[in-house]
């Protein structure tokens, strides 16, 4: 793996301000069916098998019969807590296997006094709300301070104890946001900001920066830059005076490994031109895929005939060392897929059936606009 | 339909869809943007009109010939009664994407 690099051309316009049904359980991210919360605090959750390592990582959510059951982290939407797995339960839907899990979440005690401390430097006084704030931008955008800094008990190192929080449930000794991208984008693109957005739920919820997310808004990407927006309320402290404001706004390095940031890379800030935006008249080559299906054979003989004759008129033109004919025959909806992904062909003949509804016909009938017709369609002479 | 999503998501280096199928005019209207250029037909047609109309029509692109005056070119090949079935899409072409050649000179 080569070593991270930015790539100021990623770029990604998705804005994402809700993380919809994903769920942060243990190190698991998964897409929940639905949560819900019962009068007494449980929350169930239910999850449709996906693959099987995640029902192997549900699975070992089951309580232990002997022996304390242990806690773990749970994110959904803006909230977050400690959790004790109560009970995991699957059954069959359609031939689904459906996942429910109950979860009670922990009553955190309220903060101790190691939980909340002010530091006092010669640079200044920083107070636990001050802290909080750095926490919070530590989380979302801002890198460690370097190690330098770190070499003897300095000002910035007794802060950047209070930030980290060590011993805590999670330390902050990193940028989470950074972090859940550089884990997660390589593979879900799609989602990544979705999961980063629950890790950084839970990383606030589990260092006591905030107690109520408001707001919390990743994207634009923007040349290898997150946009962040945050806004959460501190614990009120005192019954007079509302509880302090947390309003942060800021850019999120996004140090992905240079391989990985290929898939991001969009077409419109692609620098070479791709085939469809030069200029029409100057293909070196010309790809035809002639895709053919009919379920009947009568049709099928005619369709062969069809592209024998194609192939061999083409045969005599001036230019015909510069096309290219690829054939599928008797191609299911899938074929063609495949057929288009491996030959990215520029033109696509398509023979066979098609109904008076305009849908075409596939070996497999799988275009999926003609469920219900279960005629024969007319052959292609039959008008 | 499946079809014109497949299109679309694939659309990079596709420039002309040829539907030889009878009515195929309906989905071939649809194909343009997507992708630029689509030929459907209109009706049902013979299975000779659909051979004629292939082997001309192909023959003309590698012959230089614009999908447009290809397009002319396979009607004026096909059956009598089945010239006017053949459709190019988009109807309207103020990018004059019918007229250039698809392989160049």
């Amino acid at each position: 793996m080569t070593s991270p690099v930015t790539k100021p051309w990623l770029s990604d316009p998705a804005v994402v301000s809700d993380s919809g049904d994903w769920v942060l359980l243990g190190t698991h991210f998964f897409e929940a069916q639905g949560v819900r919360r019962a009068q007494d605090g449980e929350v169930t959750v239910e999850a449709n098998s996906q693959d099987g390592a995640l029902d192997a990582a549900l699975q070992a959510f089951t309580p232990r019969r002997a022996g304390g059951s242990s806690s773990h982290p749970f994110a959904y939407r803006n909230d977050a807590h400690l959790v004790q797995v109560t009970a995991v339960e699957s059954h069959s839907a359609q031939g689904r296997c459906v996942w429910s899990i109950k979860l009670t979440p922990q009553v955190r005690p309220q903060g101790g006094s190691m939980d909340e401390m002010a530091v006092s430097t010669q640079d200044g006084h920083f107070s636990a709300d001050d802290i909080a704030r750095i926490r919070a931008a530590r989380i979302l955008f801002e890198s460690p301070p370097a190690a330098a800094a770190k070499r003897h008990f300095s000002s910035a190192s007794m802060v950047e104890m209070q930030v980290q929080k060590p011993g805590g449930l999670l330390v902050v000794d990193r940028c989470i946001v950074q972090d859940a991208y550089k884990q997660y984008y390589p593979t879900r693109p799609d989602v990544c900001a979705q999961l980063a957005r629950l890790a950084a739920i839970w990383a606030f919820k589990a260092t006591n920066t905030v107690e109520y997310i408001e707001s919390l808004v990743l994207g634009p990407i923007e040349a290898g830059r997150l946009n962040v927006k945050f806004r959460g309320r501190r614990r009120k402290v005192y019954a007079n005076g509302d509880p302090p404001l947390i309003e942060l706004e800021g850019a999120c390095e996004l140090l992905l490994p240079v391989e990985f940031t290929r898939p991001a890379e969009r077409p419109q800030i692609d620098e070479s031109p791709k085939l469809s935006d030069k200029p029409l008249s100057k293909p070196s080559k010309l790809k035809v895929l002639l895709v053919s299906a009919s379920p009947d054979s009568d049709v099928r003989l005619r369709v062969d005939r069809e592209f024998r004759e194609i192939i061999a008129q083409a045969r005599g033109a001036r230019l015909r060392d510069r096309l290219e004919f690829v054939q599928l025959q008797a191609a299911r909806f899938g074929d063609l897929r495949t057929a288009l992904l491996e030959h990215e062909p520029h033109v696509l003949h398509f023979s066979g059936h098609g109904n008076a509804d305009g849908s075409l016909e596939f070996e497999d009938q799988a275009d999926g606009s003609f469920d219900q017709d279960e005629r024969v369609a007319p052959a292609r002479g039959a008008g | 339909m499946n079809v014109l999503r497949l299109l679309e998501a694939l659309a990079d280096n596709l420039r002309l869809v040829v539907l030889n199928a009878c009515h195929s005019e309906a989905l071939a209207a649809d194909i343009p943007p997507r992708v630029k250029l689509a030929i459907g037909m209109s009706n049902a047609i013979s299975d000779t009109s659909a051979i004629a109309f292939a082997q001309s029509f192909y023959e003309a692109l590698a012959f230089g010939k614009s999908v447009q005056v290809a397009v002319k070119v396979a009607r004026a090949s096909v059956d009598e009664e089945d010239f006017d079935l053949v459709r190019l899409f988009p109807a309207e072409d103020p990018e004059g994407l019918r007229d250039q050649p698809l392989l160049g000179q």
